[in-house]
């Protein structure tokens, strides 16, 4: 997709939006949040606030929703300025959205898809041999939660609906572990850094399950901003973001958030979800099953 | 419980009905804080299921089994976890019987039939109760359910099921926060009742060791004090009172009777000894006069003085017959000394002798002062050869028991009259005309200087006398030694009869 295309539907998409519902008039900054991340510290979200208005000498409003879409439709209706949206949404909606940062974890700007199960199903160390069994996905707009997992059942040729007794959504990776870790699903998949974040701080929870399968590397969920918003803005973010390894108090949050840091990330990491997601819209059936 | 004091039985009683009356009530508390706890979790259950069902037929409807999961789990991630199984236990089941979600996925997995038999019978009544909320209680478990509607068709039920171990561990908390105030209550209560029980009991135990004493202690000098309120123990303490007045009243009668009768004894032995010894004594002096006259005449006084000697002998054996001490020789006795008696009474009444039966014989030499005895053995033989001269038959035994000598005679002849019976062993008192009335006399002081005892029984069957002689303690000769007073010894021995 070359950049003036792009461009002229952004233009397109966004002028009968901005005719409606032209912009509110507010001051400072409103940044979405979605369980990309542990969205549940509101200690920790407190102080990052706090380190974020410091440096945007502006106000900064964390906003949080029950599903990726409610963040992803707020930041196309420019209800937000920024948002921390997973790859998936991103590719879809590139027209719409500029990447500002995306993170580094592990020493990469990259995650995986974790396929885990139940520790008690300890014949079960394959995809295959779920048959029958419950299925938790996170969120349907989730590349670790529900693309990859879809994309890889289709390379195996399992048809999910057929396959599983039942599959469900938890709207939240941190859900997943919780409904595989109890036993409500005998399996799902899960954001590899959410699982590892959540072995951090529960232990006594993700040590019920178990990891069966490992994606290959795709790029972190990114730190996107409406294409509406002033680039001067874009970039006083961009700079905010991927300078947070330089003061004290940034070092500090990220290994809060049990990442390296920041980088300013481009298009072309995103190549693996966003072919994933065109191998599975040529088969529109795959994804209409769920 | 017979055998315990009422000193402790009344108090013991009191401290126990308290005990009783706490355990029971506390019983009767028990049992209504059980059903309170089982009623409140019914209730609780209640509106739990009324306020969760509008989520849950929401997840229902749109297949969020995350949703229902998060509301049946209720909060934290941590409680979640398998292992904490005293917590409610909730399943909702879709309208066909699946399970939907339950609060313990381990237990009651998503996808699975509802397999529990009690369970599926509860939702299948549930399918005739509408929209009301059945309880059922199994033996481990207080279950309610709820159907899920929406616009009136059947979408699935909600269980909620308590374990009844729950209540347990709640019933025994409020038990053991009861425990303490209860001990509170029954340790002065019973306290209470003990000294109280002690209280009233006091004037009875009072009473009953006046009752003890009465047995030891002389009438006239006891000194007791009774309580003589208006109630029944009060009543009982007047009439020991009075008893005891009576009692002494009784007693000082019958030492006044018996000094009088001591008296009246004395004059009548005075009188018996006068009158013996005056019969000689007035023949005599009409012998006298008489042999005055004569002897003026010249006549030989020969006849005279023969006479004169007998009334003089007359009048000393009676008087040594008042003198036993002095006629007991001690030699030991023989059964030869029995046979001799036996002749002797034989000859004097040869008509009765084949009526007298002889029982018993005695070996060898017995320490028992030999003429003591035939004098006793043959006063009561005689007197009961007396007794049967018009019919009837005697019966003497004479035999060694036990370290004693026992003598018994009876005679069927007509018995001692009852008026007659107290004086029969007091001298010149004679059963038989022309008896000397010494027979029975001497045979008691006899006995009696032998530390001997003799009893009497007379019915219309037969009259015994019955006589046990301790062997080898006799020594009568010591015992006048000791008592030279003839005649305070007869007047108390008179008395004594």
């Amino acid at each position: 997709m070359d950049h003036r295309r792009r461009r002229l539907l952004r233009l397109l998409a966004s002028l009968p939006l901005a005719a409606a519902l032209p912009a509110p008039a507010r001051d400072g900054m409103a940044f979405g949040l979605t369980p990309v991340i542990l969205d549940d510290q509101l200690g920790f979200l407190n102080q990052w606030k706090q380190w974020f208005e410091a440096r945007l000498h502006t106000r900064l409003t964390f906003v949080q929703r029950l599903k990726y879409r409610d963040i992803t439709d707020a930041l196309l209706d420019e209800q937000l300025d920024a948002a921390w949206v997973c790859g998936y949404p991103y590719v879809r909606n590139r027209p719409y959205m500029e990447l500002v940062a995306v993170p580094v974890y592990g020493g990469k700007p990259t995650y995986h898809s974790f396929i885990i199960r139940n520790h008690r199903l300890e014949g079960i160390q394959r995809i295959q041999q779920l048959k029958g069994r419950v299925f938790a996905y996170s969120d349907p707009d989730s590349n670790s939660g529900y693309l990859y997992p879809t994309y890889r059942f289709y390379q195996l040729g399992i048809r999910p609906q057929r396959f599983f007794r039942k599959t469900f959504f938890t709207w939240a990776h941190r859900n997943t572990v919780d409904a595989v870790a109890s036993g409500l699903a005998d399996a799902g998949a899960v954001d590899s850094y959410i699982w590892e974040q959540y072995r951090v701080h529960h232990p006594e929870v993700v040590r019920n399950t178990v990891v069966i399968e490992r994606s290959p590397a795709f790029a972190f969920p990114p730190i996107v901003v409406r294409n509406t918003l002033p680039q001067s803005k874009k970039q006083q973010l961009q700079r905010i973001l991927t300078g947070m390894t330089g003061d004290l108090q940034g070092r500090l949050l990220l290994r809060e958030l049990g990442l390296d840091g920041f980088t300013p990330g481009s298009d072309a990491l995103f190549a693996g979800i966003e072919g994933m997601w065109k191998t599975l819209s040529a088969h529109l059936g795959w994804l209409r099953q769920t | 419980m017979t055998t315990l004091s009422y000193k402790i039985r009344i108090p013991l009683s009191l401290v126990a009905a308290s005990l009783v009356t706490v355990v029971v009530l506390g019983i009767a508390l028990s049992f209504e804080a059980y059903r309170n706890i089982v009623q409140d979790r019914i209730a609780e259950g209640k509106r739990l299921a009324l306020a969760l069902t509008p989520v849950l037929s929401q997840a229902l409807k749109h297949d969020d089994v995350w949703l229902a999961y998060s509301l049946l789990r209720g909060p934290g991630p941590g409680q979640a976890l398998p292992g904490t199984q005293d917590r409610l236990l909730m399943v909702l089941t879709d309208a066909g019987g699946t399970i939907f979600a339950s609060s313990h996925p381990d237990g009651f997995h998503t996808g699975d039939r509802l397999m529990d038999g009690f369970y599926t019978r509860l939702v299948q009544r549930l399918a005739r109760a509408g929209h009301q909320t059945l309880t059922a209680e199994s033996r481990n478990h207080l279950v309610l359910a709820r159907g899920l509607y929406s616009e009136n068709t059947y979408q699935g039920a909600l269980i909620i099921s308590y374990p009844v171990r729950t209540f347990w561990a709640r019933f025994t908390q409020i038990l053991r926060s009861g425990t303490w105030p209860v001990v509170l209550v029954l340790l002065p209560l019973s306290l209470l009742g003990w000294y109280w029980g002690s209280y009233i009991i006091r004037p009875l135990v009072e009473l009953a060791h006046c009752m003890r004493k009465l047995r030891t202690a002389d009438i006239a000098t006891l000194e007791c004090k009774v309580y003589e309120g208006k109630d029944e123990i009060g009543e009982l303490g007047q009439q020991f009172h009075k008893m005891l007045q009576g009692l002494r009243e009784k007693q000082a009668l019958e030492r006044q009777v018996m000094a009088q009768e001591r008296l009246a004894a004395i004059g009548r032995l005075a009188a018996g000894v006068a009158h013996e010894i005056n019969n000689p004594v007035g023949g005599m002096l009409v012998a006298l006069d008489t042999w005055r006259t004569r002897l003026a005449r010249g006549e030989n006084p020969r006849p005279f003085l023969d006479l004169l000697e007998r009334g003089l002998y007359h009048i000393r054996d009676t008087v040594s017959a008042l003198l036993i001490e002095s006629r007991i020789e001690n030699r030991p006795l023989r059964q030869s000394d029995i046979d001799d008696v036996r002749t002797l009474v034989e000859s004097q009444r040869g008509h009765v002798a084949d009526r007298v039966h002889w029982q018993g014989l005695l070996h060898g030499e017995l320490d028992v002062p030999a003429t003591a005895v035939r004098q006793v053995l043959m006063n009561l033989v005689t007197n009961a050869m007396t007794a049967v001269e018009d019919g009837g038959e005697v019966r003497v035994r004479v035999a060694q028991r036990d370290g004693s000598l026992l003598i018994d005679v009876s005679n069927t002849g007509p018995p001692i009259p009852a008026d007659q019976r107290a004086h029969i062993f007091e001298p010149f008192h004679s059963l038989q005309p022309g008896g000397t009335g010494l027979g029975l006399w001497i045979t008691y002081q006899i006995v009696t200087q032998l530390k001997g005892r003799i009893e009497v029984d007379s019915n219309r069957q037969r009259t015994g006398f019955t006589i046990t002689l301790p062997i080898g303690t006799g020594h009568p000769a010591k015992a006048a030694e000791e008592d030279e007073d003839a005649d305070t010894r007869i007047s108390y021995r008179a008395g004594g009869g």
